[in-house]
């Protein structure tokens, strides 16, 4: 039938389309296609008509002040908030520059180093040379037992820890990190996760295969574990 | 809103205030909006109310960052679209909702009346049934004085997709609500 033709075209018609040459040629003579059209825009008039009815809804009368109202109750966290963030960010910065800069922080934390790292320190380029599976120097896994020391702990048994650094590594890795404890035990602590281990015993610090107690350091000057 | 201000130092008084003024302006002009959009999805007025406000108070914990006018309408019309179909979304089965208003037309009877709210009921579960994109552009441009170009600038989006989306809204809506046209007499 002619008219299917034309229906998809007269539809869109109804909500605005164009209607192409033929198609209107054809709605000039067929009353049946003249009827769809005009239910069809009935239709398009009905859906426009009930949208903005109830689009045309008004809020209540003090709407407008309860707004007010709830938004004072709000946490103001406009200029308030910047102003909150950027002091906090300057205490932090503070904190940072002042653990660098106070004189004797630097000294203190650099003169007493757990003597467990000082033989393991001096012992790292003879262990350098051995298997590939020994953990690196500096650690205390395998650190050797402190010579003497009145504040030296006891050396406590390593659990068995993944190899994740390079052989040819160790070494130097062993070596960052006792100055890093020496010198840096706040980086320290925000570079590593903390594991509270098992048994209840304090929390350590554990990057495997090292692993870095929260000790008191002895003296030992900066300047000799830079060198080394 | 400005109880707090006093009590900080000269400078941040003057800003606070020159954002309180500023905000005033933008709820004075963008609260029926908020309104409208949450009415058009929830069509309750407490449940629409309540959403544009929430819409408000957030937009002015952000709004050091919104204090332009055409964004912050964009903004808040966003904001406000995803917390009513929100609410919307968890709150289907609420069995609540208005009686949809019924503009102040001639009827003869109380019988087109209640077939004039029927119409309107059907026609509205038909938009909620749109996709999102499509259902916020029917909403936003039955809403007076939106034609396609103000509706693009809410949406932040090209008014030739507005327009393409309307059509394609509206295209989808007669052939769900076809049958009513075809049931009802003709005028």
């Amino acid at each position: 039938m002619a008219c299917d033709r034309f229906t998809g075209s007269l539809r869109a018609r109804a909500h605005g389309g164009p209607l192409a040459a033929d198609a209107a040629a054809h709605l000039a003579v067929c009353s049946t296609c003249q009827a769809m059209l005009e239910r069809e825009e009935r239709l398009h008039t009905l859906i426009d008509q009930a949208t903005r009815d109830v689009l045309s809804t008004e809020p209540a009368p003090d709407f407008a002040d309860r707004i007010r109202g709830h938004v004072e109750h709000s946490p103001r966290s406009r200029v308030l908030a910047w102003r909150l963030s950027t002091a906090f960010a300057a205490l932090v910065l503070v904190a940072a520059a002042s653990a660098l800069l106070v004189p004797g922080a630097r000294e203190r934390a650099a003169g007493s180093i757990h003597p467990v790292a000082q033989p393991a320190a001096r012992a790292a380029g003879s262990d350098a040379q051995k298997t590939a599976m020994k953990p690196v120097a500096g650690t205390t896994g395998r650190a050797p037992a402190p010579r003497s020391s009145p504040r030296a702990q006891p050396v406590r048994p390593t659990p068995a820890s993944d190899v994740l650094v390079p052989a040819g590594q160790r070494e130097r890795v062993g070596r960052l990190f006792e100055s890093l404890r020496a010198g840096r035990p706040e980086v320290v602590s925000m570079l590593m996760n903390i594991q509270r281990e098992e048994s209840g015993e304090p929390p350590t610090l554990s990057v495997a295969p090292l692993r870095i107690e929260p000790v008191v350091v002895t003296a030992l000057p900066i300047a000799s574990i830079v060198e080394e | 809103m400005n109880e707090g201000v006093g009590r900080w130092p000269g400078a941040l008084v003057t800003v606070g205030a020159e954002l309180d003024r500023e905000f005033e302006d933008r709820l004075r002009d963008s609260s029926r909006l908020a309104f409208s959009i949450a009415y058009g999805v929830l069509r309750n007025r407490a449940d629409a109310e309540e959403v544009a406000q929430e819409a408000f108070a957030r937009a002015f914990r952000r709004f050091a960052q919104l204090r332009d006018r055409a964004r912050f309408r964009a903004w808040l019309a966003r904001l406000t679209w995803r917390l009513a179909v929100d609410r919307w979304r968890a709150d289907q089965r609420r069995a609540a909702r208005e009686q949809v208003a019924i503009s102040e037309r001639p009827f003869a009877n109380t019988e087109e009346v209640v077939a004039a709210r029927e119409r309107s009921a059907h026609v509205w579960r038909a938009i909620d049934t749109l996709p999102d994109k499509l259902r916020i552009v029917v909403v936003l441009s039955a809403i007076e004085g939106h034609d396609t170009h103000e509706v693009s600038r809410l949406l932040e989006i090209p008014e030739g997709t507005v327009k393409s989306r309307l059509f394609q809204a509206r295209k989808t809506l007669a052939e769900r609500l076809r049958w009513l046209v075809i049931d009802s007499p003709d005028p």
